[in-house]
C-alpha cells in the first residue's frame, strides 16, 4: 500500500513538472497574489480619499469649515473649484469622489441664523469609497456644527463644562468588537486569498484528472500504480498539491501575524485544521468536476461557475444574512464559505467551542458527500476497466 | 478580399458554435452567468440586521429610543438582554449582530440637563454590518439628542426657529450619487459583467486559435498562393476580429441595456455612446487572446492561467480599494489588460453618464491596446504562416 503511494506520488508530480501552465498554476500563483493583494491592502484601512470643494462664499466661516473636513483622515481636499458643473466633471472622471459645496452668503446666513445648507455630494457608485466618505463627511459637518453651537454659548459667557454638555444630549460611543481598527486585511483579504486559491485548487486538480481521463490509456496505468485501490489513488493524486497548498495558507497565516499583527485569538490547532479541510475539501470538489464533466472544457466550466464567483456567495462583499434564499443556500455548498467562517472565529473572534465547531461540521459535511460521490464513480470506472 | 474576410468570418461563427468547449463559454456561459453571477447581491442593501438591547434605564425615554432604533430600516431588535456577558455570548454564536447599551439613568441625566450617551458594541469582523447598524444607531440617537435639546429650548421660551438653528446652526445634506440607495447590485453588476464578457471572449478567442489549427478553411487560406503571407495574416485576423464584434456587442447590449431593466440598475446613458466606447475592447480583449494563444498548446493551459486572474483584474479597477490610493504596480497592471480601462470606462458611462471628455482617457487607452496587441498578434501570425508555408514547401519537395 505504501508503496503504491509512493508510486502515485511521483507519477503526479513528474507530471505536474512536465506541464508548465499546471506548475504555473500551481507554483506560481498563489504565492503571487498572495503578495500582490497584501501589497495592494497593506495600509489596511482607507485614508485620504481625494475630494474637491466648491467654495462660493470664500468667508472666514467657509474656510474654517474646509479647514474641519480637511483635518479628517479619511478625506484629502485634493482640488478647487470655482463652480459646480467643473467639479462635477471632476467626480465623474473620477478624479475626486466628492464635492463639497458651500453657497455664496453661507457666512452671512449664519450670523443672521437663517440655517444656511452646506451640501455634499459624493460618488456612490462604489461604494467602499462612498461609505468611508459618508461617515467622514458627516462627522466632520456635525463637529463642524457643534463648534459654532460652543462658541456661540462660550461668547454668552456659559462655562465651558456646561456648553459642552449642552451640545450633543444623547452621543453614542461606538465599539467596534474583534477589529476595533476596521482593518480589511484582517476580514476581507483573509478571506479573498483563500477564496482565490480555491479557485487555483479546483482548476489544479481538474487538470490532474482530465489529464489521463482524456489520454489515450485513460485511468488504467495510474489505477494499476495504485494497485487498484481508490483510496491510494485518490490520496497519491492529492498529496503534492496538498502539502504545497497548506505551506502557502501558512505563509500568508505567518505574514498576517507577524507583519500585519493579525490578533490569534482562538486556537491555532483549530486554524490548522481548517486549513487542512479546507484544502481537502476542495480538492475533492475539484477531482469530481475532472471526473464528471463531459467534456474537458465543460470539466473546466463547472469548475470555475461553483469556484470563481465564489466570493460573493461567501459574504465577504455582502453579507450572507442579507442574501436571498438561492443565493445563501449555494454559498453553503461552497467549502470556502465556512473556511472563511473558521479564520474570522479563530484569528479575530475566538467563540466558544461549540460556535468554533459549527463550520467544522458543514466542511464535513461537504466532505463526505463528495468523497462518498468520488468513490462510488471510481468504483463504476474501476469495475469497467477490470 | 471582402469575400474572402466573410469567408474567414464565417468559418469563425461555425467553430463557435460547432465546437462543444468554445460554444460552452462564447454562448451557455454568457447567458448562465447573466442570471447566476448577481444572486447573492439582488437583495441590494443590508436590512433588519438582529441587534439586542440592554436598558438598564427603563423609562418613557429609552423604551422611546429603543423604539426610534428598532424602525430604522437596517436594523432589527431581536431581544431584550440583561448584560453585556449574554450579549458576547450572542454575538459569539452570531445569534446577533451587535448590542445598544442604555444605562442606568438615561433619563434622570437627560432631564437633569446633561449628557447622556449610549454606547454600541458590534461585531466588527464584519466590517459593513457593523458600519451600516453604527451609523443607523448614531443618526437615530443624535436626532433623538437634537430633538430633546429644541423642546427644552422652547419650553425656556425660545422660538422654535431660532431653537433648531441653536441646535445647529447650518444644515448638512449629504447626497449620494450614482447609487443613491447604496445598493449592492448597482456596485458590483455593472462592472463584474464587463469583467465576464472580457473573460469569455479572452478564453474563447484562445480556444478558437486552439481549435482552427487543423480547420480546412484555415489551411486552404494560409496555403494560399495569391496571396502574400503579410495579407493572409491581415485577413486572418480581422475577418475573426469581424465575428467577435459582431457576437459581443450583442452580449454587451444584453449584459448592459437588458441587465439594467431586468435587475433596476440606474442607467444614465445613450446605447450609442456605450457601443461607441465597447469596440475597442472588444478588439483589444481578442486581440490579446490571439497574442495568449501562441504562447499555449492545450485547452488545460488556457484555463489554468486564465481563470485564475479574474479576481486580481477585479480589484485593480479599484472596486474596493480606491485606485489613486494603491501602489504604482497596480496602476501598471491597469495598463495592460482591456477589462480595467473596459470597466472603468463602462461604468462611467453607463451608471454615470459621463461625456466623452470624461471617459476620453479609457477609450484612447483601449484604441492603444488594440494597436499594440494587433501589432504583436499580426507579427506573430505572420511568422506562423511562414513557418506554415516552409515546411509545406520542404513536404512537396
Amino acid at each position: 500500500m505504501s508503496n503504491s503511494l509512493l508510486q502515485v506520488i511521483r507519477w503526479e508530480l513528474s507530471q505536474l513538472m512536465k506541464q508548465r501552465s499546471l506548475f504555473l498554476l500551481v507554483f506560481i500563483y498563489p504565492l503571487l497574489f498572495i503578495f500582490l493583494f497584501i501589497y495592494m491592502y497593506h495600509a489596511g484601512v482607507i485614508t485620504q480619499v481625494p475630494i474637491a470643494v466648491v467654495d462660493q462664499d470664500t468667508s472666514k466661516s467657509s474656510r474654517t469649515l474646509i479647514q474641519q473636513v480637511a483635518a479628517s483622515p479619511q478625506l484629502l481636499v485634493a482640488e478647487r473649484y470655482q463652480d459646480l458643473s467643473a467639479a462635477k466633471h471632476a467626480l465623474i472622471k473620477g478624479d475626486v469622489y466628492a464635492v463639497l459645496f458651500i453657497q455664496p452668503e453661507f457666512e452671512k446666513n449664519l450670523i443672521a441664523g437663517h440655517q444656511p445648507e452646506v451640501v455634499a455630494f459624493y460618488n456612490n457608485q462604489y461604494m467602499s469609497a462612498g461609505t468611508i466618505i459618508f461617515r467622514a463627511m458627516s462627522s466632520a459637518l456635525k463637529t463642524a456644527n457643534s463648534q459654532i453651537v460652543l462658541q456661540g454659548l462660550l461668547e454668552k459667557g456659559v462655562a465651558l463644562p456646561v456648553a459642552q454638555s449642552q451640545m450633543q444630549t444623547v452621543p453614542t460611543s461606538l465599539h467596534p468588537l474583534y477589529n476595533p481598527t476596521l482593518n480589511y486585511l484582517y476580514t476581507l483579504i483573509s478571506g479573498l486569498i483563500p477564496t482565490i486559491l480555491q479557485i487555483i485548487i479546483m482548476m489544479a486538480m481538474v487538470t490532474s484528472v482530465t489529464r489521463d481521463r482524456f489520454a489515450a490509456t485513460g485511468y488504467q496505468p495510474i489505477l494499476q500504480l495504485a494497485n487498484h485501490n481508490i483510496f491510494t489513488f485518490l490520496l497519491g493524486r492529492i498529496t503534492p498539491y496538498f502539502i504545497y497548498f497548506l505551506l502557502c495558507l501558512f505563509l500568508f497565516d505567518t505574514v498576517l501575524i507577524a507583519y500585519f499583527d493579525l490578533p490569534l485569538k482562538g486556537h491555532l490547532a483549530l486554524l490548522i485544521l481548517g486549513d487542512i479541510g479546507f484544502i481537502l475539501t476542495s480538492c475533492l470538489y475539484g477531482i469530481f468536476f475532472g471526473l464528471t464533466g463531459s467534456t474537458l472544457a465543460q470539466a473546466y466550466g463547472s469548475a470555475s461557475l461553483v469556484a470563481s464567483p465564489g466570493f460573493g456567495f461567501t459574504g465577504l462583499i455582502f453579507p450572507r444574512i442579507a442574501m436571498n434564499t438561492f443565493a445563501s443556500i449555494w454559498g453553503a455548498l461552497i467549502p470556502v464559505t465556512w473556511y472563511i467562517q473558521i479564520r474570522l472565529d479563530q484569528t479575530l473572534r475566538a467563540p466558544n467551542i461549540m460556535t468554533s465547531l459549527e463550520p467544522f461540521i458543514y466542511l464535513l459535511i461537504q466532505f463526505s458527500i463528495i468523497s462518498l460521490l468520488i468513490t462510488l464513480h471510481l468504483r463504476k470506472i474501476r469495475r469497467r476497466l477490470i | 478580399m471582402i469575400k474572402s474576410l466573410l469567408l474567414i468570418s464565417y468559418d469563425e461563427l461555425k467553430r463557435i458554435f460547432q465546437t462543444k468547449a468554445i460554444v460552452s463559454v462564447m454562448f451557455v456561459g454568457i447567458f448562465l452567468y447573466f442570471f447566476f453571477y448577481p444572486q447573492p447581491y439582488l437583495h441590494e442593501a443590508i436590512r433588519d440586521v438582529p441587534i439586542a438591547v440592554i436598558d438598564q434605564d427603563n423609562t418613557n425615554y429609552s423604551r422611546e429610543l429603543v423604539r426610534q432604533i428598532d424602525a430604522n430600516k437596517s436594523v432589527k431588535i431581536d431581544l431584550h438582554i440583561a448584560d453585556l456577558q449574554t450579549a458576547q455570548r450572542l454575538i459569539e454564536e452570531r445569534k446577533i449582530y451587535g448590542v445598544v447599551l442604555i444605562p442606568y439613568r438615561f433619563q434622570q441625566h437627560i432631564l437633569e440637563g446633561k449628557t447622556s450617551p449610549v454606547s454600541y458594541y458590534g461585531d466588527a469582523s464584519y466590517i459593513l454590518i457593523y458600519s451600516n447598524v453604527a451609523t443607523a444607531i448614531n443618526t437615530v440617537a443624535s436626532n433623538f439628542g437634537a430633538k430633546i435639546s429644541i423642546s427644552r429650548k422652547i419650553a425656556q421660551g425660545v422660538d422654535p426657529a431660532v431653537a433648531t438653528n441653536n441646535v445647529s446652526p447650518f444644515s448638512t445634506q449629504l447626497i449620494s450619487l450614482f447609487n443613491p440607495q447604496s445598493g449592492y447590485a448597482t456596485y458590483i453588476i455593472p462592472a463584474a459583467f464587463v469583467l465576464i464578457l472580457y473573460q469569455t471572449l479572452l478564453i474563447g478567442s484562445m480556444l478558437c486559435s486552439l481549435f482552427s489549427k487543423n480547420s480546412d478553411v484555415e489551411l486552404a487560406f494560409i496555403h494560399k498562393a495569391n496571396y502574400s503571407a503579410t495579407s493572409s495574416a491581415l485577413l486572418l485576423l480581422s475577418g475573426k476580429l469581424l465575428t467577435y464584434s459582431i457576437l459581443y456587442i450583442i452580449y454587451f447590449i444584453i449584459y448592459t441595456v437588458f441587465a439594467n431593466y431586468w435587475y433596476d440598475l440606474p442607467r444614465l446613458s445613450h446605447l450609442f455612446t456605450s457601443l461607441w466606447f465597447i469596440i475597442p475592447f472588444i478588439f483589444s480583449t481578442a486581440l490579446l487572446g490571439k497574442v495568449f494563444s501562441h504562447f499555449v498548446h492545450t485547452v488545460s493551459d488556457v484555463f489554468c492561467v486564465i481563470i485564475p486572474t479574474s479576481m486580481l483584474i477585479f480589484f485593480v479597477t479599484g472596486l474596493s480599494w480606491p485606485r489613486e490610493l494603491m501602489p504604482s504596480l497596480f496602476h501598471i497592471i491597469g495598463y495592460i489588460f482591456p477589462a480595467v480601462p473596459a470597466i472603468t470606462g463602462s461604468v462611467k458611462i453607463n451608471q454615470m453618464g459621463a461625456n466623452f471628455a470624461e471617459f476620453s482617457q479609457q477609450y484612447w487607452h483601449l484604441w492603444l491596446l488594440t494597436v499594440i496587441y494587433f501589432g504583436m498578434a499580426f507579427i506573430l501570425e505572420n511568422r506562423h504562416i511562414q513557418k506554415m508555408r516552409m515546411t509545406k514547401i520542404k513536404e512537396n519537395s
